[in-house]
């Protein structure tokens, strides 16, 4: 059935695939932020003169959290853009 | 001086710092600098922009109902990673701006961040 497909088309379609299981890394910081913001808002509620403690804290904490969705999209757009794969033809 | 002393206007101070350590080195590696620099600064720049933008979401978010602040976040996500998205899709498609130092620049705050905790680790010990 892929008799009739040339090794650039398939390494094409193969590089799509592997963009966009890349991408499903993007999903968890989003629900690890949203989580973490909801327990600093508690923790906010429960002692409310530790506030600017608790805010730098979670901030710092995401920052670095929200790099590995970043990673996960920049394997997608080399995979997409710079194509390394053809090169290994 | 720790981050959490005075986290926004530390880590753009550390992070310039960096930037022109970098801007410096690539002068003397690479015989046309200029793509590699314009990477650098786009790169750090969206990320320290994004960084403020997080924190003005994040300090929102603890004075709101504990209910919406799962959407909330969420949504503000997703413009930041749209926001990279497009960044890094302008790289890979311009011809002078590097790829790959727009990527390092996206990882400023972070090196900035984990590198204070291991400053001040080491200076504890001692």
């Amino acid at each position: 059935m892929i008799q009739g497909i040339s090794n650039e088309a398939f390494i094409l379609g193969c590089s799509a695939i592997g963009a966009g299981l890349a991408m499903i890394a993007g999903i968890g910081p989003g629900i690890g932020q949203g989580y973490a913001a909801g327990k600093a808002a508690e923790g906010v509620g429960r002692q409310p003169e530790a506030q600017g403690d608790i805010i730098k804290t979670m901030i710092l904490g995401q920052a670095v959290a929200e790099t590995t969705g970043i990673y996960g999209l920049v394997i997608a757009i080399i995979l997409l853009f710079v194509r390394p794969l053809l090169g290994a033809l | 001086m720790s981050l959490l002393e005075n986290t926004f206007k530390t880590i753009l101070k550390r992070v310039v710092i960096i930037n022109l350590i970098l801007i410096g080195i690539s002068f003397f590696v690479f015989r046309e600098p200029k793509q590699y620099v314009y990477g650098i600064v786009f790169g750090s720049t969206i990320n320290v922009l994004n960084f403020r933008l997080m924190s003005i979401t994040l300090a929102k978010s603890t004075q709101m109902n504990p209910k919406s602040i799962m959407g909330y976040v969420m949504g503000n996500y997703i413009i930041r990673y749209i926001i990279y998205g497009v960044v890094l899709i302008i790289a890979a498609k311009a011809d002078y701006i590097n790829l790959f130092t727009t990527i390092l620049g996206f990882f400023m705050v972070k090196l900035v961040i984990i590198s204070d905790t291991f400053i001040d680790l080491i200076l504890k010990k001692k």
